[in-house]
């Protein structure tokens, strides 16, 4: 019955994991982060946040959230002083969603609009700020291994183009 | 006699009709060119230049939305942009969309641009063939029908962006080949471009045209330094669905600044309204012309005489 129980932990562990993905602050500061809510073609990406603490500080990822004083000009006329707020993982402010849905309401003044989905927020952030301090990976592959799926999306062996049909 | 008169009389009346229609059908054309202000549900994608990394799987998507030919090389090979030096890819019969690499002047790291169908609102493409092989949907998309195209392949030569590609692979079915915004699989359900959804650095963004402008609008004042204050697509030829903000003059991304900002149809309205004129005019023409042959040898036939003269001048 051991295997039995090896199953139930893995399990219970995958079942964590997608809990706990993008939600950086979940399980500590120090803590490698498995980044894998969107992942398909990539398999989930480890970050490593202790060790970008030690690069960035908190504004330059979370905005105007965790209580640091705004390093944009344009947050500040709202968000400056601000004591931080709960909502602090990327996820819950970055959906998925396109310009139609972020800004359907034009009604009233809004400044958080053109707000980047959650995959355009991390490649932004994390390759803008990788080229800007001249360390980090840039390339998709830096950070990512193609799973099979992303394989046959980017069409990366011949068997996709005559194996497939001989076999 | 008598009826021959008649029918010259009507000849004069229906020519004046036609030259009449001639004359006016261009004005005709003016009055659409430069006022049509485009649908105002239109849709489009913002293309941000500073965002794009060069990664190519807006390619990679394309080709599996449109079951389009797997490529030699596959979309993460990114040594492709190496050999480009002398030639830059251009979209074709198995590539709706391709990204080139431009070491630019006025940037320190090399610029992506990535190309397609801009969806004009005006479209040259369609405007230019004339069998209606293109139609533009209430969105903007610009869509080609391969069914009714005769393969002539001017509208390959009337876009401004040299965009249709022919599929020289079928001969005998004419094919042009070009991004169709994803049509008939997701705009049409109100969806993004199959490309827009996977590119990973949100350099392609979806919404409607007017609030894309005022997006990118907002993008550039809001980033002082990043952007050139220009946004392509905005007016060139007559305004196009697809719009481009860059770091960089866009010159030197390949970007053809001498395009004419008004309709290509505008440029080439003088030529088309000889079009309605051959249409009304040749036939009264050439029937008048008919009709006066016809009564020459009509009259001839009544009076031989006339016959023998014309034979005398002919044997001379
Ligand atoms: S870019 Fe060319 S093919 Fe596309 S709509 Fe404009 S004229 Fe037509
Ligand atoms: S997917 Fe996006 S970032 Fe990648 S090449 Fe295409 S436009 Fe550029």
């Amino acid at each position: 019955m051991n295997y039995m129980r090896v199953i139930i932990l893995f399990l219970t562990c995958a079942m964590v994991n997608s809990f706990i993905v993008d939600a950086v602050f979940a399980s500590g500061d120090d803590s490698i982060i498995e980044i894998g809510t969107i992942a398909t073609l990539y398999s989930p990406v480890l970050f490593d946040h202790e060790l970008h603490v030690k690069y960035a500080s908190c504004v330059e990822c979370h905005h105007h959230t965790t209580g640091e004083e705004p390093s944009d000009p344009y947050c500040l006329p709202c968000h400056s002083g601000e004591k931080g707020i709960a909502q602090n993982s990327c996820n819950e402010c970055h959906t998925n969603g396109s310009v139609d849905e972020t800004e359907s309401d034009t009604s009233v003044v809004t400044y958080h609009n053109d707000v980047p989905t959650l995959k355009g927020a991390y490649h932004l952030n994390c390759i803008d700020c990788h080229e800007g301090i001249g360390t980090g990976p840039i390339r998709c592959s830096g950070c990512h291994v193609l799973t099979g799926a992303g394989e046959k999306f980017y069409k990366t062996e011949k068997r996709d183009q005559e194996g497939g049909e001989s076999k | 006699m008598k009826s021959i008169r008649f029918s010259r009389r009507r000849l004069v009346t229906i020519s004046l009709a036609g030259v009449m229609t001639g004359l006016l059908a261009p004005l005709q054309r003016n009055a659409r060119g430069s006022d049509f202000p485009g649908y105002t549900e239109s849709k489009g994608v913002l293309v941000d230049l500073t965002r794009c990394v060069g990664c190519r799987t807006c390619e990679a998507a394309c080709n599996l939305e449109n079951q389009l030919p797997a490529p030699e090389r596959p979309f993460n090979d990114m040594s492709i942009f190496n050999e480009q030096s002398d030639h830059l890819r251009r979209p074709d019969d198995k590539a709706f969309t391709v990204v080139n690499r431009y070491d630019s002047g006025s940037s320190v790291s090399p610029v992506y641009r990535k190309i397609q169908c801009n969806h004009c609102q005006e479209p040259a493409c369609l405007t230019s063939c004339f069998v209606n092989a293109y139609t533009i949907t209430a969105e903007g998309a610009v869509l080609y029908n391969h069914q009714v195209c005769v393969g002539c392949r001017t509208c390959m030569i009337a876009c401004p962006f040299s965009v249709p590609a022919f599929c020289y692979s079928s001969a005998f079915s004419p094919q042009i080949m070009k991004c169709n915004f994803c049509y008939p699989t997701r705009l049409v359900q109100g969806r993004p471009p199959a490309c827009v959804e996977a590119c990973p650095r949100d350099a392609l963004t979806f919404g409607e045209r007017a609030e894309l402008l005022r997006i990118a609008r907002q993008r550039i004042k809001r980033n002082k330094g990043r952007y050139i204050n220009y946004i392509y697509g905005e007016n060139e030829a007559g305004g196009t669905s697809w719009l481009y903000i860059a770091g960089v003059p866009f010159n030197e991304v390949g970007f053809d600044e001498d395009i004419p900002k008004q309709p290509i149809i505008n440029y080439v309205k003088d030529f088309l309204a000889i079009v309605p004129m051959v249409l009304t005019i040749w036939p009264g023409l050439f029937a008048g012309i008919h009709l006066l042959v016809k009564r020459r040898a009509t009259a001839i036939d009544n009076d031989p005489k006339l016959a023998e003269s014309d034979h005398d001048k002919t044997a001379a």
